[in-house]
């Protein structure tokens, strides 16, 4: 992390003997998180409640996950809310650290403990069985029950995630074996070779009998896929699934999780940095800084009117078509992301944005509601400053625009005709 | 298996030499282009020795049959999936790897006749930035040492004057000279690439090899890298040989872009000929994966089936048939040449005249 900044150079080294008062005062924090986790045999009324709409799947609320570190406090995720609605896609955009990984792992209470663990908040998630948990309360025992056979996971590195000593078919069966212990083997077996089809791998039993290293980068990610769905879950958490592979590997990949989606008709979850895969993919999208949400709103709201500078930063940096053809610099946003130990109490984006005015420095901004679920954390947005009219951030003509100037690439197929040729035959 | 795989590397050698006397026709009728040239890579190839010592020796093809000009002041891209021989090509030019056959011409001289003192007075002029920026700095060197030992070692500046030319060339690559008793680890991911970029461009170079230099890196500090290279070309004009898998990228900083498949170049051409008019039909799946940030965007994806296929035993005939919709019986017996079919685009694919 970045320890140039101005207010966190005081802080920057600490004494070993403020280092021991931290790690003593953390380590009875994580004591009571872990000890109410741990409890066997609780009462389900305890983590029972209401789902506010019943059309979602689940809906995180004000969640706060933070690591106690001997060096502070890291806020890693500091207050999220969003919902995902059955059968849709949400997308989880931002740069490395700022916790959109995390926040996928409080969901599935995968979070490194005892340093990790979840403070605040509510992650309502209604099972199949028509019950509504708060997954941010539910002892672990309980959790099992949930994780992997409800909620399934696919990890960035399917190299890492893959046992390197057992075969393909002995990791595919685990979940079933536990979650269905009626099934005989043989049924387990017919059914991992089922998912293993359904993914798209041709020789299924031989694969079956495989190790992972004898797989490529795509084959694995795509066992890794049929191992998150064998068990029929309702929402799939895909942390950056093809940030390790290959643009046409990527593709295929891609093409496979919409695929597969429908037909188990469950949500998805998508947690990328890659803004041309969320593009074509989510139908809604949340937009994370340093552990907080900026902005989230519906695909077509953030792609084509964000609101937020750091949202707007962020497509301005990516290299587009008109970059191209006028040769014109890439816009880069300036600065940093703040160390997640030391937050400011203004506006965590406001040192980097050059929107940024008085208040930006004094507090941080509440969500600023525009049309349907779109919002905004920005002070820009506020009535009360409609006066000092503020210039607002806006995307490139071209990329906000909707019209026929918008250039698109046509990518001819197979034979492409020679100008040489047109002439031959032309003239 | 063994014999015919060494008859084959045979035969492939003798190929590569009738090759070259054929390049060297055409080079005489391109002498006056030659000269802009910086790099000239001929029939370059690097073969891997794979498998057990003593039993049937395999070559990993890592790079096969590769020829392309780089002008001076300008940036080639390479694209192509990881493991076609993209970083392969960048070390063998830079002879960090000796080559198994061909030729690498740098301003005018064959790298690969050099004597050992002769490569090292070359060498400052031919400079790399890795991928990685982690692992590619020394964590026990201080910044400033990292980048200043080079520039002693070939003596770029006086002694005397060596840390003010530190403070010089990190001031160029945006890092503040306050920094210069620093390590590694106490900077972020951007900054990093900075130091890499900074510790290439102290040497005065002429040719940079950039390998992946912001794959590494988020998409704000990503736009920073690219625009700094841009700015240093603009003022030192160097030329740069660019890998990447991020087509985008690749598109927006080169001027002329090659397109490897397997170990083989399939395509090279003018950025913008590449880009509006795809050629071969793995550029085009290639072209056509890259995701648009755009939610409107209805992309016509041409999903290309499998993997790529082994280096060790790659396919007969075009390498790329395996993969190809419109592979014929023809593509599995021979090799498509390399033709050039409008001025500044070369292919090699059957779809077009093989004459």
């Amino acid at each position: 992390m970045a320890k140039d900044n101005k207010n966190t150079k005081n802080t920057q080294y600490l004494t070993i003997k403020e280092e021991r008062e931290i790690a003593k005062s953390n380590r009875k924090i994580m004591k009571q998180f872990e000890r109410t986790k741990n409890r066997k045999n609780v009462d389900e009324s305890e983590f029972t409640t209401q789902m506010h709409d019943p059309r979602n799947v689940i809906e995180i609320d004000n969640l706060h996950t933070y690591f106690y570190t001997d060096v502070g406090t890291t806020k890693a995720v500091n207050g999220v809310s969003f919902k995902i609605p059955e059968g849709k896609i949400v997308g989880v955009v931002g740069e490395s650290g700022c916790g959109k990984s995390v926040t996928s792992l409080s969901v599935m209470q995968l979070v490194q403990g005892p340093v990790g663990q979840i403070v605040d908040g509510s992650i309502r998630y209604t099972t199949s069985e028509g019950k509504c948990y708060d997954i941010a309360k539910m002892p672990r025992d309980e959790m099992r029950r949930i994780r992997g056979k409800e909620i399934a996971m696919i990890f960035q590195e399917p190299m890492t995630s893959l046992n390197p000593v057992f075969k393909i078919g002995e990791q595919l069966d685990e979940a079933l074996a536990i979650f269905e212990p009626k099934m005989s083997k043989e049924e387990v077996k017919a059914r991992s070779i089922e998912m293993l089809e359904m993914v798209g791998i041709a020789d299924q039993k031989k694969i079956y009998n495989n190790y992972p290293h004898e797989l490529s980068g795509g084959m694995r990610q795509r066992v890794m896929i049929a191992m998150a769905l064998i068990c029929n879950p309702r929402l799939i958490i895909a942390d950056e699934p093809t940030t390790a592979l290959d643009v046409t590997i990527q593709a295929q990949i891609l093409e496979l999780l919409l695929e597969v989606k429908n037909k188990i008709n469950g949500s998805i979850m998508l947690i990328t940095h890659d803004l041309g895969v969320i593009a074509g993919m989510a139908d809604y999208v949340v937009v994370m800084y340093a552990g907080k949400i900026v902005e989230a709103g519906d695909i077509h709201d953030i792609f084509k009117n964000p609101k937020h500078p750091y949202t707007v930063g962020l497509m301005r940096s990516l290299p587009s078509l008109s970059h191209v053809a006028t040769g014109s610099r890439l816009y880069s946003i300036p600065g940093q992301v703040p160390s997640p130990v030391n937050l400011p109490d203004n506006c965590y984006f406001c040192n980097r944005c050059e929107y940024s005015f008085d208040i930006c420095m004094e507090q941080y901004p509440p969500d600023y509601y525009f049309e349907d679920n779109h919002r905004a954390a920005c002070f820009l947005y506020d009535e009360k400053y409609k006066d000092l009219d503020l210039v607002k951030p806006e995307l490139p003509r071209n990329m906000a625009d909707d019209s026929e100037s918008k250039m698109v690439r046509k990518i001819p197929q197979g034979r492409v005709v020679l100008e040489s040729e047109t002439d031959r035959f032309g003239g | 298996m063994s014999n015919n795989q060494v008859a084959e590397t045979l035969l492939n050698n003798t190929e590569t030499l009738s090759g070259v006397e054929i390049n060297k026709d055409n080079l005489d009728s391109n002498l006056n282009n030659a000269k802009d040239y910086l790099v000239q890579v001929k029939n370059l190839k690097k073969y891997f020795p794979a498998g057990l010592k003593g039993t049937t020796r395999q070559y990993v093809k890592a790079v096969d049959d590769i020829s392309f000009n780089i002008a001076k002041g300008t940036t080639m891209g390479l694209v192509g999936e990881s493991g076609c021989g993209k970083t392969t090509v960048g070390r063998t030019m830079l002879r960090l790897y000796s080559m198994t056959s061909g030729e690498v011409y740098f301003d005018g001289q064959n790298i690969n006749k050099l004597s050992r003192s002769a490569l090292r007075k070359l060498r400052p002029r031919m400079q790399m930035i890795f991928q990685d920026p982690y692992s590619s700095l020394s964590p026990r060197m201080p910044v400033g040492e990292i980048i200043g030992e080079a520039v002693r070692e070939h003596k770029i500046v006086p002694n005397a004057e060596l840390s003010e030319y530190v403070a010089k060339v990190m001031n160029d690559c945006g890092l503040p000279y306050q920094y210069a008793r620093r390590y590694p680890h106490e900077f972020s991911g951007g900054q990093r690439q900075r130091i890499c970029i900074a510790r290439a461009v102290a040497l005065k170079p002429d040719f940079i090899v950039c390998d992946e230099p912001v794959s590494a890196l988020d998409v704000s500090i990503q736009a920073q890298i690219i625009n700094l290279l841009q700015d240093l070309q603009n003022e030192f004009g160097y030329t740069y040989l660019f890998i990447s898998h991020d087509l985008s990228v690749v598109e927006y900083i080169s001027d002329t872009i090659g397109v490897m498949y397997l170990g083989s170049m399939v395509e090279f051409g003018d950025k913008k000929k590449i880009f509006a008019k795809p050629m071969h039909p793995y550029t085009q799946a290639l072209l056509s994966a890259v995701p648009v940030p755009d939610p409107d965007f209805e992309m016509q994806r041409v999903i290309l089936e499998g993997d790529i296929p082994s280096p060790v035993n790659p396919p007969s005939g075009c390498k790329f048939r395996t993969r190809c919709q419109y592979a014929t019986e023809g593509c599995a017996k021979s090799c498509p040449k390399f033709i050039e079919y409008e001025s500044q685009h070369e292919v090699a694919c059957f779809l077009y005249p093989q004459d």
